[in-house]
């Protein structure tokens, strides 16, 4: 017994340390958010948007801008609940969101890009060539298995290898619908396997030379310089199904010529996509000002992050609903 | 307790009084405690239970349980898939894992000696506190490649890596060191006239852990096991990371799959607005805590009935 008092003591001293340090820091917190004199404004809601996100609230002087992120689905019950002010929307609001008196406007646009290795053996003649719509849907559903069957090239031996995403991703649900409208599930159930998270697909086209995935823009073309670097490739569209990637179609060079043409609508939509901010009923006094921020200042933000800015009708349109509420 | 000779002063008395009063207000707040964490999980249960009705409700159980059809947006929750997928890693990590817990674990406790022991014993131990993610990362930077690129093609199968089998392995290893630190306490809390008698009787030193202290530890190896098991059952992190997360029926152990807690991970971030999906994935929550309730308590029920009758 005599060994055990001072060990039980060493611990209870421990945990009286831990406790008196986490009162200290739970002080200190509070009191940082008191020494903020401004509003304060709760976001929550999807992963996608969470970067750009972060920046306006950076950038916003107006009110402290408190993010989260947890989902979409998780914004959207978050804000219905009156635990935040804001949600984040990966994608528009289901009916029966609606219908629970959920009221969104769009932000910004974002899209993913079919991607590929850098080693990959077709990796010329699919930049030459560019794949079509229909190309990457039978690539998909696994109606074509080899790489010879959708290029000119000598890649019999070369099966495909198909990733998707496991986890409820909007991004995925978008490219199911350019492929198609394929739902979630059937794109699943195709897949050679489904990983979580954007960051796992790019990790999984990196390792292997026949893997082919989609990804946000930022996998794609470096953060910084907006160039393609590393070992993940955009797979080019072909448009206009020609077999052949025209001048008007190579638009993949730097990330800012790809947001461009997405902006333009060049690029097809879907995969791109509209994204959300959305109150319960209405926005707060504090909220409307900062959404009604982001719809004007806060675009300029938009593309050096590798998002799409609405265009400038969109915007218009939007601050008109923003304005007229629901 | 006080004497009835009114001989002590009233100042004793009171202390008394005050003794009694501390002893029974103690004795309150203990069974408070007690009953405030029982009420915690009869609470937890009736969540479950309320938030899974609406699904319960709207399909029959046995649609449930038995489709395989898995397809949120169209209103179909078939949850086979998933309890295939949980019955294949568990089983698997198992069977991987106990033989290697139960040898480790003899190891432990009848060959390695002083300082050998201490730092295995203990490098056990940290290996239990790893946090699951932890592994996960070393399955995705290890098993799954090598299940990919060498496993699988020495099978003559082709697959990405991701996928049941890989899982278990991940598996296999965050469940031994439970399996071994509760083994080797059950080893070594055998007498030692056990060992001697066994030797001085001509028993080789294997002999006698195979014929001797392996039975007499019984009930203390099947819980082991036991609780290993529930670890196992209820893995989430590591397994999520690996299992490559498809809700299909497997045709083998290279395909991904889905456990029920995985299903639970991968689906709930986008679809908790849905009321049907959040009742049917709190309705896999509360399957869970069923399954590992009546494994608990049958395990407890057989582990009494064994050391009741057990002998050595």
């Amino acid at each position: 017994m005599a060994f055990r008092s001072p060990s039980s003591c060493s611990r209870r001293s421990a945990l009286r340390a831990v406790g008196l340090a986490s009162a200290v820091g739970l002080a200190g917190c509070s009191a940082f958010a008191d020494s903020n004199d401004g509003p304060s404004i709760r976001v929550s809601g999807g992963v996608g948007p969470l970067p750009m996100m972060q920046v306006w609230a950076d950038e916003y002087e107006e009110a402290n801008v408190q993010v989260a992120g947890g989902g979409t689905g998780r914004g959207v019950s978050d804000v219905l609940n009156d635990q935040v002010d804001i949600a984040m929307m990966g994608r528009e609001p289901d009916e029966e969101e609606v219908e629970q008196g959920l009221f969104a406007v769009a932000m910004l646009m974002d899209t993913v890009v079919g991607t590929i290795n850098e080693e990959n053996p077709v990796l010329d003649a699919i930049n030459e060539q560019g794949l079509s719509q229909e190309d990457l849907a039978a690539i998909f559903t696994r109606e074509v298995t080899h790489w010879s069957e959708v290029v000119d090239a000598d890649a019999e031996d070369d099966e495909i290898v198909v990733f998707g995403r496991s986890d409820s991703s909007a991004a995925y649900q978008k490219w199911g619908e350019f492929l198609g409208g394929l739902s979630e599930n059937e794109l699943e159930s195709h897949a050679d396997a489904n990983v979580n998270g954007d960051q796992d697909i790019a990790r999984q086209v990196r390792a292997g030379v026949n893997a082919i995935g989609f990804n946000n823009v930022n996998y794609i073309w470096d953060a910084n310089t907006g160039e393609i670097e590393g070992e993940v490739r955009p797979i080019p569209l072909d448009l206009d199904g020609d077999g052949t990637l025209s001048d008007e179609e190579a638009f993949y060079e730097t990330r800012e010529e790809f947001l461009i043409a997405v902006e333009e609508g060049i690029y097809p939509e879907p995969p791109a996509r509209q994204m959300f901010l959305a109150a319960n009923d209405e926005f707060t006094e504090e909220a409307e000002a900062f959404v009604e921020w982001i719809l004007s200042e806060g675009q300029q933000y938009v593309r050096d992050n590798g998002y799409v800015p609405l265009t400038d009708d969109v915007l218009e349109e939007q601050r008109r609903t923003l304005a007229e509420g629901r | 307790m006080a004497s009835e000779t009114g001989t002590e002063s009233a100042g004793r008395s009171s202390t008394v009084r005050r003794r009694l009063l501390a002893e029974r207000l103690s004795s309150a707040g203990l069974a408070l405690a007690a009953l405030f964490a029982i009420g915690l999980f009869a609470l937890v249960v009736a969540i479950l239970v309320w938030e899974s009705a609406p699904i319960l409700a709207e399909q029959p159980l046995s649609e449930l349980l038995l489709s395989s059809n898995w397809n949120p947006a169209q209103g179909e929750f078939g949850f086979l898939p998933a309890i295939v997928g949980t019955l294949y890693v568990t089983g698997i990590s198992m069977a991987i894992g106990i033989p290697l817990a139960l040898l480790s674990a003899i190891y432990l406790a009848e060959y390695a000696d002083g300082r050998t022991q201490t730092l295995l014993a203990s490098f056990i131990d940290v290996l239990a506190a790893v946090p699951g993610v932890v592994f996960g990362l070393i399955g995705l930077i290890v098993v799954v490649p090598f299940v990919g690129d060498y496993l699988a093609p020495a099978l003559g199968v082709q697959s990405t890596g991701l996928g049941i089998l890989t899982a278990s392995l991940v598996l296999s290893i965050i469940v031994v060191p439970y399996m071994v630190s509760l083994t080797v306490e059950s080893l070594e809390a055998l007498p030692d006239e056990l060992r001697e008698s066994a030797l001085a009787l001509g028993m080789t030193k294997w002999g006698m852990i195979r014929g001797v202290l392996l039975r007499a530890a019984g009930p203390g190896i099947l819980s082991a096991i036991l609780l290993g098991f529930g670890r196992a059952f209820g893995a989430t992190m590591a397994v999520v990371m690996v299992i490559g997360g498809m809700t299909a029926l497997p045709d083998s152990v290279f395909e991904p799959g889905q456990t029920l807690s995985t299903l639970i991970v991968n689906d709930f971030g986008e679809l908790m607005s849905v009321p049907t999906t959040q009742s049917a994935l709190i309705f896999v929550g509360l399957m869970l805590l069923v399954i590992v309730w009546t494994f608990n308590l049958g395990a407890m029920l057989l582990r009494r009935r064994l050391e009741r009758r057990w002998q050595y």
